[in-house]
């Protein structure tokens, strides 16, 4: 049994008299450690696959398996849990509250989390070690993501969820994004699930899932995956 | 053109942002609405009185007389000028037995169904019709616990005067009524029982008896129309009480002058009764003894009478008895002449018979001498015969005799008389033959010779007898002859007598009439003898009669005289004694409620002036942070607009319009519903002293078009100043998002030790409190008038409440004051204090002269100030305190100047050491040093010592009522009710009646204070709800990612709520400290000129508005709790694009 497995997971919008089908029988599993990247046009599903992953919505049909744990079934109370024990989520726009230093953003999720790590050192992991008691207005994008980076590692997740962390980035910053996502993965045997627009980088991943209409359209292993550096786009 | 599409999408967005565009017009709509309403509560608490007493035509002005009114009196008011309607009415106070059981003291008061003034509003049932009939007042008081319709009231005079006033003292509820001079629930004073009026009852008017009216109210022309709260009317009134009083002093003159004539005749009548009755008395004794004389007389002539009747009758007695004796003589010698005239009868009679036994004798012998005759005759032929036979048989036989002829038979037969044995010879003879025949013919020859022989005899003795009967015969006739002449000699003898007898028996008749005369005259005089006995013994016992009657009657009639001789005596003290009538010519003030309902009303206008202040300011602030929201969310279009070359006046025109919209719908609807509701709940809170009948609460379109200008301006400006600082930004910059409020240090942080021990949500907690600042001020402005309002209305309501308890029960500590009748002299005061302080349950008395003067200083001048002159001023203590209102040390009354009410010298500007003017009748002032000045809540007091007040005002302060204590257990309505018995006491208020009035006032003051808390919790909700939906909204994004992060939806609230709740917090502490100054304020706004209202605020204000204030922000949070939970992460998070 794979360490996450969707099974025909189905989720439909009303708007109006339209039933938008965002999930169209979504299936494919992540190993443990793996790095996945679900790949896919704007539109394609992707955002919603990782929402329902990630607890922060519900299928209509189907499983969620992770760690053998159906969260489709879960109660919004378990899904809260679910979020602050074994997600890590970083955000295309960081969400890092504004109001808080860069030390505190982490904090604010190490606060609620058992057996977190120091948030300074989550920072100096993330290489912001000089940077804890900045405001994210005084830091720059990249380092803004590292932050949010840190603040979804520091709770030792299961699963690492990156919505297009690279979306608001330029090219070299959102490759040291990468980077850093890539050597926490595999330094930390992480099992993190990617989703970029970006075909380029799909090299670096252990396994591509493609989407396309709201389906699943290819799933590939990539056994060789290449270090980020190589890639160029 | 371009107009055309704004406007739609100005309205497009109001159809978007509808909360955001509601909860603009809903603070601008309670802004307004309160405002608007309480506002309008003074008025229309004014119209609603002024509409009910126009309706029910109520009096402006009530007389009322010691003496009541005559017809004269009413006329010569009616008289008066600017009288429009003058009417008499009756009324009595009596007791009555409530269905509770408890004793009511109730005013009946007459109705006339044709009476305009003063008319019954009937809330149920109708009005009384016929005797018997009546209806009740409305009161305040449970079902069970006062008369309802159809219950039976029987009153009673606290005397013995009911049946005096009243027909009847039964009556039957048949309705519930109210009288608009009877405004308030508190019914006034009473002359009966304890002193305080319980409540009223209308009967017909005919079921008085009284001879004046009671009372006489009436109406001016002159205020016709007026507002009875205006001075114009007070000065029409005034005048018509002056002048009314001039009439009245006439005509209490004339009816004195008119009630001293009529008792002195009245008294003249008496006397001349008096007399005439001993005028009677004195004849009836009179004619007593002449009745006894006259039986006296009676008794005389009956004695008289009598023995004259008894000398008559012995007389005639006595001639009757002569008559008799006479009578008897005469008989005597009849008799005796009589038995003379007897015998000689008998012996006629005797010779009589003599003679005619000698007629018979002769008679007798001739008869014997004719038979001798014939028998010799016939024995002569029988001889012959027989011869005749013996012959012719001598040879002859026959063989039977038959056979023999018939003569032969004849002699055989008739043989027999000359011898028996004849026949039978005769027959033996003739049938026998031979010897036998010669036998017979022997035998008979010898009988035939016998016969011859005998016959020959019998021949002599016949001779013989004829001569002796010629002698006798001769004889005879002369024996006639004398028999006749006796016979004639008798005849005589026998007319003499008879007439004797005649002579005799006419005697005897007389005598018997005589006799029978003397007793018919007998008998006559003894009846009437016995009648006059009867009559005179009747006469007697008519004498006896009369004169018990006379005895028990002049003993009556002495003690009659006796009582009118001291009733004459009486009325004669009673006049000397009469005091002239006395008029009160009173106003409106006079009736329970109808003034205070204008103070009351100004009360909530004074506190209306100030509380709406904090509306209009939250409003504005309210507006101002929906408005920067809004144009902040906006400016991407904003910038979008610009950039196409629209003015900043059509780009602001929407937003212009979004507020004014808003406002106008907010403040009209606001308006409207304040001034619809407000009034209503404000004048409904008044009903627990006032008997609101109905409420008028019309639409003051003033108030509302100067709310909803209000509104309007104050959101327009807000949304110009808010508009005006993005309209200065770049379009470029405009449309790009803006960036989010950089996070920074706040000031805590550099206060290390605090900000390490703070957690990590108590320094997110700070920072996010102080990153939105505008959004915290409104929170502590916000809430700091929620919470100032509260106090403010606690404090008030202690203000007010503490009045009566420190007024009544710490500064007059007194039980009840009485007052004393007008004009008593010192030695009758004297006696009556004395009376009062032995009555059984007072425990100590203080007479005091009061007066009500004007005071004046440094140009101020105060009216109605009560002059308080006690008798002794170092007894004062026990009835009123005088101290100092801060030290509590207590000031002593001197006769070196006068101790005046705080107040008082707060209106004057005087302190101690400064002087007062005190104004005399005459107008004169004069002056007094201020000794003290003490403490003192209600009314004005300037205090004087006896001495001091003789001195200033030169004459000398005689006491006009008594204030007393009682005991503690006594039972303070016995003890009043037998301080009214006395005499020279006109009038007993118990204290507690002044502090009931204002308990009243305090309650009705809660329901004031519950509006103003109701209130003050709608402005909290308001602003907090509306600011934490605001940060809500503005901070969806973080609040999304903090649930992302896996915060429990109670942590989310938390994170949230802490900030508001420690904001609204500061807003409680500044509340607090701000509303200290704001009741301070309201409080001394609020005062009327005669109070003195307490300042300062109790613990309890404090701990109740704080701990109120957490309520309503515990209430907000739980409502930002559920709109948390509504927030959808996903949705939140991808709205940035």
């Amino acid at each position: 049994m794979s360490y996450v497995e969707l099974r025909n997971v189905y989720k439909r919008y009303k708007m109006g008299e339209v039933t938008i089908t965002a999930s169209d029988g979504v299936s494919f599993s992540i190993e443990k450690g793996e790095f996945a990247v679900v790949v896919g046009s704007s539109g394609a599903g992707k955002t919603t696959i990782l929402n329902i992953l990630g607890g922060m919505d519900s299928c209509d049909e189907g499983q969620v398996l992770v760690d053998n744990k159906d969260i489709a079934k879960f109660t919004s109370k378990q899904l809260t849990e679910y979020r602050r024990l074994d997600i890590g989520f970083v955000f295309q726009f960081y969400n890092l509250v504004p109001n808080l230093t860069a030390k505190e953003n982490v904090e604010l999720a190490t606060e609620i989390c058992p057996g977190a790590m120091d948030a300074a050192e989550v920072l100096r992991l993330v290489g912001l070690g000089d940077r804890l008691d900045n405001f994210p207005a005084q830091l720059s994008g990249g380092e803004q993501q590292r932050v949010s980076i840190a603040r979804a590692l520091a709770k030792r997740p299961k699963l690492l969820l990156c919505d297009e962390p690279t979306g608001a980035l330029d090219y070299n910053t959102g490759k040291n994004i990468l980077k850093l996502l890539q050597d926490t993965c595999r330094s930390q045997q992480m099992t993190v699930a990617l989703i970029t627009h970006n075909q380029a980088i799909t090299p670096m991943a252990d396994r591509v899932i493609r989407m396309k209409n709201s389906k699943v359209v290819d799933i590939t292993l990539n056994p060789h995956p290449t270090p980020v550096e190589e890639i160029e786009w | 053109m371009k107009k055309k599409t704004l406007l739609r999408e100005a309205f497009r967005e109001i159809r978007n942002s509808s909360s955001r565009f509601f909860s603009i017009l809903a603070i601008v709509a309670i802004g307004s609405g309160f405002f608007s309403g309480v506002k309008a509560a003074c008025p229309d608490m004014k119209l609603t009185a002024q509409q009910f007493f126009s309706e029910q035509n109520l009096a402006d002005i009530h007389l009322m007389s010691t003496w009541g009114f005559d017809e004269d009196d009413l006329s010569a008011v009616t008289g008066t000028e600017d009288v429009a309607v003058a009417e008499g009415g009756y009324a009595a106070d009596f007791l009555a037995d409530a269905p509770s059981g408890e004793e009511q003291v109730i005013k009946v008061i007459g109705y006339s169904a044709d009476q305009t003034l003063n008319r019954p509003l009937l809330h149920a049932g109708r009005l009384p019709e016929t005797s018997g009939e009546c209806v009740v007042g409305s009161n305040s008081l449970g079902d069970d616990e006062y008369w309802q319709i159809g219950d039976t009231i029987t009153v009673r005079g606290d005397e013995e005067y009911a049946s005096d006033t009243l027909s009847t003292t039964t009556f039957t509820v048949v309705g519930v009524v109210q009288l608009p001079q009877y405004f308030s629930f508190s019914y006034g004073t009473s002359t009966i029982s304890d002193g305080t009026l319980d409540g009223f009852i209308l009967v017909p008017e005919e079921d008085f008896t009284l001879d004046v009216y009671t009372d006489v109210y009436l109406t001016l022309s002159s205020t016709e129309g007026l507002n009875p709260f205006e001075d114009r009317y007070e000065q029409q009134v005034d005048d018509a009480v002056d002048r009314l009083e001039t009439i009245a002093d006439a005509r209490a003159e004339t009816r004195y002058t008119d009630t001293v004539d009529e008792a002195e005749a009245e008294i003249a009548d008496g006397e001349k009764e008096v007399a005439d009755g001993e005028q009677k008395l004195a004849d009836a004794e009179k004619e007593l003894q002449d009745a006894r004389q006259e039986l006296d007389d009676g008794w005389a002539e009956y004695e008289d009478g009598k023995a004259e009747a008894e000398q008559q009758f012995a007389d005639a007695e006595k001639e009757i008895a002569d008559g008799e004796a006479q009578l008897k003589d005469g008989e005597a010698q009849w008799q005796q002449n009589y038995a003379d005239y007897q015998t000689a009868l008998q012996q006629l009679q005797d010779s009589r018979t003599q003679l005619d036994q000698y007629r018979q004798q002769a008679e007798e012998l001739e008869t014997t001498l004719s038979e001798s005759q014939a028998a010799i005759q016939s024995g002569n032929q029988l001889l012959s015969g027989l011869q005749n036979i013996q012959s012719a048989y001598s040879t002859v036989t026959l063989s039977d005799i038959s056979q023999a002829d018939e003569a032969t038979q004849a002699v055989i037969a008739s043989s027999s008389a000359l011898d028996e044995s004849l026949p039978q010879l005769l027959t033996g003879y003739i049938t026998s033959s031979g010897s036998e025949k010669e036998a017979y013919g022997q035998s008979l020859s010898g009988v035939i010779s016998n016969a011859q022989t005998t016959m020959a005899e019998n021949e002599a003795l016949y001779e013989q007898g004829t001569e002796s009967l010629a002698q006798l015969q001769a004889a005879l006739t002369s024996g006639e002859a004398e028999y006749e002449a006796g016979s004639q000699q008798l005849a005589d003898a026998k007319a003499q007598l008879d007439s004797g007898r005649a002579t005799l028996d006419d005697k005897q008749a007389q005598l018997n009439s005589a006799r029978q005369e003397l007793s018919d005259a007998r008998a006559e005089t003894d009846t009437e003898l016995a009648d006059a006995l009867q009559k005179l013994n009747d006469g007697e016992t008519e004498y006896a009669d009369g004169y018990a009657e006379y005895q028990s009657e002049k003993a009556d009639a002495e003690t009659e005289l006796q009582d009118a001789r001291q009733e004459i005596a009486d009325a004669r003290q009673e006049l000397d004694d009469l005091q002239k009538p006395e008029w009160y010519v009173l106003d409106r003030s006079s009736f329970p409620g109808v003034s205070s309902i204008s103070d009351d009303a100004d009360k909530v206008d004074a506190i209306a002036a100030v509380f709406p202040v904090f509306f209009v300011l939250v409003a504005a602030l309210v507006c101002l942070t929906t408005m920067t929201r809004m144009v902040e969310e906006e400016r991407t279009q904003i910038g979008t607009l610009k950039a196409l070359g629209f003015t900043r006046g059509a780009v602001m025109f929407k937003f212009l319009l979004y507020a004014i919209l808003a406002s106008i719908i907010g403040g009209v609807l606001g308006s409207i519903i304040g001034l619809k509701l407000l009034p209503y709940v404000i004048i409904n809170c008044y009903s627990a002293m006032y008997q609101v009948p109905f409420i008028l609460a019309p639409i003051r379109w003033g108030y509302l078009i100067g709310c909803t200008a209000v509104s309007v301006v104050c959101t327009s400006g807000v949304t110009i100043a808010t508009c005006y600082g993005v309209m200065n930004t770049v379009p470029a910059q405009l449309m790009r998002p803006r960036a989010p409020k950089n996070g920074k240090r706040i000031l805590l942080e550099r206060v290390g030790f605090f900000w390490k021990r703070l957690n990590f949500s108590g320094k997110v907690t700070c920072r996010n409190l102080f990153r939105y600042k505008s959004r915290l001020m409104m929170t502590v402005i916000g809430v700091a008038g929620c919470t100032a309002l509260m106090l403010t209305g606690f404090g008030l309501r202690y203000a007010i409440s503490s009045i009566s308890t420190l007024q009544y029960g710490e500064i007059f500590t007194y039980s009840g004051s009485l007052s004393l009748e007008d004009n008593l002299s010192p030695e009758r005061t004297a006696e009556v204090e004395e009376e009062v302080s032995g009555m059984n349950g007072v425990t100590g008395i203080e007479g005091l002269f009061t007066k009500s003067v004007d005071a004046e200083a440094n140009g101020t001048t105060v009216t109605e100030v009560n002059l308080y002159v006690p008798s002794d001023p170092s007894n004062l203590d026990p009835f009123i305190k005088l101290r100092d209102g801060n030290t509590e040390e207590p000031l002593t009354l001197s006769d070196e100047g006068c101790i005046i009410t705080k107040k008082l010298s707060r209106l004057l500007g005087v302190k101690v050491g400064d002087s007062i003017s005190l104004g005399s009748e005459n107008g004169e002032m004069v002056s007094v040093p201020v000794t003290g000045i003490t403490e003192g809540y209600v009314l004005h007091y300037v205090y004087l010592t006896p001495g001091t007040y003789e001195s200033l005002f030169g004459e000398e302060p005689t006491p006009a009522s008594i204030l007393f204590t009682i005991g503690e257990n006594e039972n303070e309505a016995s003890v009043n009710s037998a301080l009214l018995k006395l005499s020279g006491v006109q009038g007993v208020v118990d204290r507690s009646f002044y502090s009931d009035a204002f308990d009243d006032l305090v309650s009705s003051l809660n329901m004031i204070v519950w509006v103003l808390i109701g209130a003050a919790a709608a402005l909290a909700v308001i602003v907090l709800y509306n600011l934490s939906n605001i940060n809500v909204s503005e901070r969806v994004r973080e609040l999304a990612t903090i649930k992302v992060l896996g915060f429990y939806d109670r942590e989310v609230t938390g994170y949230i709520c802490r900030e508001n709740t420690i904001a609204a917090l500061m807003g409680m502490v500044a509340g607090l400290v701000v509303g200290i100054w704001f009741e301070d304020f309201v409080v001394s706004t609020a005062e009327v000129d005669v109070v003195l209202f307490v300042h300062g605020l109790p613990a309890s204000a404090f701990i109740l508005s704080a701990l109120l204030t957490i309520v309503f922000i515990m209430a907000v949070n739980v409502i930002v709790h559920f709109s948390l939970k509504k927030i959808d992460m996903v949705e939140s998070l991808k709205s940035v694009e």
